[in-house]
């Protein structure tokens, strides 16, 4: 949580009379950029955690698919139809670590958050265009609620977009899996006090296997950490799994870090 | 696949593990079936008695562990192996303690997959086997008189028919005939394989009941008083230097 720590900082040095010379604020902007960087370390150390154990999944399905195959293929009567099947759930495990590598390539990207005033009904309305196909081959009804004059939140507009691609991309996947009859993706924003609130809502899975997978969920808790953002997951069997992100609404935007960062 | 193929139980919480798992066993000839979760297993065991059980340590609700430990309680000694994502060193000997056969790290190749499920089955094989030659036995040792087995266990202590007629009070000529009958009915051709016979029945002493393809074997109460007599017997003889009566009596069935 770097912008919660900043922010002690600077009630301290404004409690301390107001130092107001130079190497007082050089000082408080190097402690402070020292802290955000540790606080991105231990995000992405717990991050890289979850991608890794994700990854060995898919890994070791791949791994048992192309030897079936293999097997399959090297008998004195090839069994073909069994070895094509093998492959496909090979290229779709494969399809999963490519998924969970493009998270730690996004977070490889960007390594300082942009700040900006952010219209979030915006970005709900984006993601939902990019899903939107993905929607409609899995026959999963998207019913999206982003009205006009939520007020802006500060932050960077791709991370949130990102946050959120993934939690709609895992709820779309989980309904498409569903017996629920009429299953379908609800998203809606509202404004809840100082914050804009995103609620995903899709129906619980049969099963107790939970449906946002672990990676989705920390890169998403991740951002909103960044952006002092809430973000909480209920599981009823009545309403469903509900992800709510509440975003903060207009706040002072942080001081630029110094210019050490390359990025700027 | 055959239906004599040995059985294998896979039980992970990912759908792809599963299926991918199966589908390298099926292709070695393997019979599996696999579970999402351990309650769906719990639920279906009645129908298969598996081989072998590969479970994933990680899974919610009811983890490997506790899946193992249920299995255990209901007498299932079923070889398990362990599959696991993270290496998590207090789990990992938790696992082993409670009497895992082998532990896969996620990624495992095939090679790792097949030898570990080579071994269990191996296995679950031998005591299979074992069970069923103590069954053996122990159906032999039911067609035994009281008298019979009192006489066997004497001979199994390596007393001559003279010392063992002094002892129940009978005329030596009496003692070899009830020899001759136990040599038959529990169909031994020599003393030595009389004594190994015994040796192998006392070495499964703590056993009362035999759960062999499904069915419930008791022990027959006439092997009580060869483990009573030949255990009052090995009292009274002085322990040899190197090789106690006691030793003998807790060898595990090795031959």
């Amino acid at each position: 949580m770097p912008h919660r720590l900043v922010a002690m900082e600077l009630d301290d040095s404004s409690a301390s009379g107001r130092a107001d010379s130079r190497d007082d604020e050089l000082a408080l902007r190097h402690a402070r950029s020292e802290l955000r960087r540790a606080a991105q370390l231990a995000v992405a150390g717990e991050l890289v955690a979850s991608i890794t154990h994700d990854l060995r999944q898919p890994l070791t399905a791949v791994e048992m698919n192309i030897s079936a195959a293999i097997h399959f293929l090297r008998r004195r009567a090839p069994a073909l139809d069994e070895a094509i099947e093998a492959l496909d759930d090979a290229l779709r495990q494969q399809h999963r670590m490519r998924d969970a590598l493009q998270v730690l390539q996004d977070l490889a990207v960007r390594r300082e958050p942009r700040w900006d005033r952010v219209d979030i009904a915006d970005i709900v309305r984006e993601v939902v265009a990019l899903v939107e196909p993905d929607a409609l081959a899995r026959r999963v009804p998207l019913v999206v609620d982003a009205p006009n004059g939520i007020p802006t939140v500060t932050g960077d507009a791709t991370l949130i977009r990102q946050a959120l691609l993934n939690v709609v991309l895992d709820a779309l996947e989980a309904t498409s899996k569903s017996t629920t009859p009429n299953a379908e993706v609800q998203i809606a924003i509202r404004p809840e006090g100082e914050a804009a609130q995103v609620t995903i809502t899709h129906p619980a899975p049969e099963d107790d296997a939970s449906s946002t997978s672990s990676w989705s969920l920390a890169l998403a808790k991740s951002i909103a950490a960044a952006h002092s953002a809430d973000i909480a997951v209920s599981a009823t069997p009545q309403s469903g799994i509900t992800v709510t992100m509440r975003w903060p609404t207009d706040r002072p935007m942080p001081l630029p870090v110094p210019d050490d960062d390359d990025d700027a | 696949m055959r239906d004599d193929a040995p059985l294998i139980v896979v039980v992970d919480d990912d759908e792809a593990i599963c299926r991918s798992v199966a589908r390298m066993l099926g292709a070695e000839g393997y019979r599996v079936r696999s579970y999402t979760t351990a309650r769906d297993y719990l639920d279906d065991r009645d129908e298969a008695t598996p081989s072998c059980a590969l479970v994933d340590i990680r899974m919610p609700d009811v983890d490997g562990l506790a899946l193992m430990r249920t299995l255990r309680g209901s007498g299932s000694e079923v070889p398990t192996v362990f599959m696991t994502g993270i290496g998590h060193i207090p789990t990992v000997v938790e696992a082993m303690k409670e009497g895992a056969v082998d532990l896969l790290a996620k990624p495992f190749t095939a090679q790792d997959l097949t030898a570990a499920v080579a071994r269990a089955t191996e296995s679950d094989r031998r005591t299979h086997d074992d069970r069923r030659a103590l069954a053996e036995r122990w159906r032999r040792l039911e067609r035994l008189t009281p008298r019979e087995a009192e006489v066997c266990a004497l001979v199994a202590c390596g007393l001559l028919n003279k010392r063992i007629a002094a002892l129940i009070g009978t005329k030596e000529k009496t003692v070899k005939v009830h020899r001759g009958r136990v040599m038959r009915k529990l169909n031994v051709s020599s003393v030595a394989e009389l004594v190994r016979f015994v040796e192998s029945v006392l070495a499964e002493s703590k056993r009362r009941l035999i759960k062999l393809d499904g069915v419930e074997m008791q022990r027959p109460p006439i092997a009580e008083i060869l483990i009573s007599v030949t255990a009052r017997e090995r009292d009274q003889v002085t322990p040899g230097p190197d090789s106690g009566p006691m030793d003998q009596r807790t060898m595990p069935l090795s031959h």
